[in-house]
């Protein structure tokens, strides 16, 4: 198995497509509830706006106009990710737009919405904009995927490590609560895990145990790397169906190019 | 020049990189960085950990109804039920994260407010108290209310124990008179 660079940027840009215009998309269809008289109406979110802020300023923080626009470029950006041609000046317009807009709607967002899926996708679409900007430069794109590769491979042995050291997970309580939940949960499941102790037990050490093993990913042989990205993989589509969290697997599959063309730099 | 470039984003991506991995074991880290911080530049990753949330929060309110007293406990649809398209498309998991940092931020400034001794009316200031009043205030209400208060509780929603906690009790706050 041998990943060329423009490929990774290639497949890192279709699939990091689909996950920009299911969240612009999805963003879009809750435009109402931001609106005046909305459950989320901006002009009281935005009470914390400075006084003295710049009337522009204050117009991007509060008025919807720039929040659908800026949503709607992104959606567009990520069309171009998803389906436009291979050409270069197409990737960088998409990943430039996309990220400049992400970086709005960021600075726009004072109280959330965003999770870890978002987070991804900031770092991805930045290092990736930014490197096919520089890509006259040699060195630079490779180097922008070995980053995506390495901050991928990081939020997992983080999220693996955080999950060791905490006696809820160690204990197998932390499943059992979590999908007990109706934000995160479904009570047939909830159900399942709570008359079965061991379930739980197996699914929490069975979490810690693929997170923290991608401490190894840059430096396993090709099969075992897509072995233990098809767990990943299995796993994302799992939170998704179980938890609804559907923005993960899109945005963290959309490094695994980057951690394979690593993986082949390191062990080349 | 293109050599002193190349080595300049090479430099910048390392030091990026080292300060991501210190920050998921210091806070602080992201203090000295705002912007990048703010821009979501400097992630963190620990996702359901140390501490996973275990519970449901809910919103509630209820009203001052004349001289007839008060109204019954009624909740403000924050959660919906999971569907299975959730799995493709789930816009709701963005409200539901605005309502949970909301929540958190709230909780974080009565804390504070305590600790420093303060009246804790001074949270009814802050954007997420306000936010808040907002939601409940968007519910229908009848003729007779004058007057609503919100209510955050959680409970663990499909656990054995379905029991639910009160978290924090706002002011009555008067309808405007049409």
């Amino acid at each position: 198995m041998y990943v060329g660079i423009d490929a990774a940027y290639i497949l890192c840009g279709r699939i990091a497509g689909v996950a920009i215009v299911i969240s612009s998309a999805e963003e879009l269809s809750l435009l109402r509830n931001f609106r005046q008289g909305g459950v989320y109406n901006q002009r009281v979110m935005a009470v914390g706006v400075r006084t003295g802020a710049n009337p522009m300023a204050r117009t991007l923080a509060i008025r919807t106009a720039p929040l659908a626009i800026s949503l709607a470029a992104r959606l567009a950006a990520g069309f171009v990710l998803l389906l436009g041609p291979d050409a270069p000046v197409f990737m960088r317009a998409a990943w430039t737009t996309a990220a400049v807009m992400t970086f709005f709607l960021r600075w726009r967002h004072r109280y959330g919405g965003e999770d870890g899926a978002d987070q991804m996708l900031s770092i991805l679409t930045t290092t990736l904009a930014a490197c096919l900007l520089l890509s006259s430069v040699e060195g630079v794109k490779a180097a922008g995927l070995y980053f995506v590769g390495a901050q991928a491979c990081l939020a997992y042995v983080t999220a693996g490590s955080a999950k060791l050291v905490s006696p809820q997970w160690r204990s197998g309580l932390a499943i059992r609560g979590i999908l007990s939940t109706r934000t995160y949960g479904l009570r047939p499941l909830a159900s399942q895990v709570q008359k079965s102790p061991c379930l739980a037990l197996a699914m929490c050490w069975g979490v810690i145990a693929f997170e923290s093993t991608f401490i190894f990913a840059p430096i396993l042989p090709p099969v075992a790397l897509l072995a233990l990205l098809g767990v990943a993989a299995l796993f994302h589509a799992c939170v998704a169906l179980t938890m609804g969290l559907n923005g993960f697997f899109w945005s963290f599959l959309a490094a695994y190019p980057a951690i394979v063309y690593l993986n082949q730099a390191l062990t080349s | 020049m293109a050599t002193m470039l190349r080595w300049a984003v090479y430099s910048y991506l390392i030091l990026w990189f080292i300060v991501c991995i210190v920050s998921q074991f210091l806070d602080r880290v992201g203090m000295h960085f705002p912007r990048m911080s703010a821009m979501g530049l400097i992630p963190c990753w620990t996702f359901f950990a140390p501490r996973p949330g275990m519970d449901d929060t809910h919103l509630l309110y209820r009203d001052k109804l004349g001289n007839a007293g008060l109204g019954k406990l009624t909740y403000v649809p924050t959660i919906e039920d999971r569907r299975w398209y959730h799995a493709v498309w789930n816009p709701q998991k963005i409200q539901n994260k605005v309502f949970s940092d909301l929540t958190s931020s709230l909780r974080s400034q009565v804390r504070m407010v305590m600790q420093e001794d303060r009246d804790v009316r001074i949270v009814m200031l802050s954007t997420p108290y306000i936010m808040m009043v907002n939601l409940a205030m968007q519910m229908p209400r009848s003729p007779a209310a004058t007057a609503r208060q919100f209510i955050l509780a959680r409970s663990n929603s499909f656990g054995s124990t379905p029991g639910r906690e009160i978290l924090f009790l706002s002011e009555f706050h008067r309808f405007e008179s049409v």
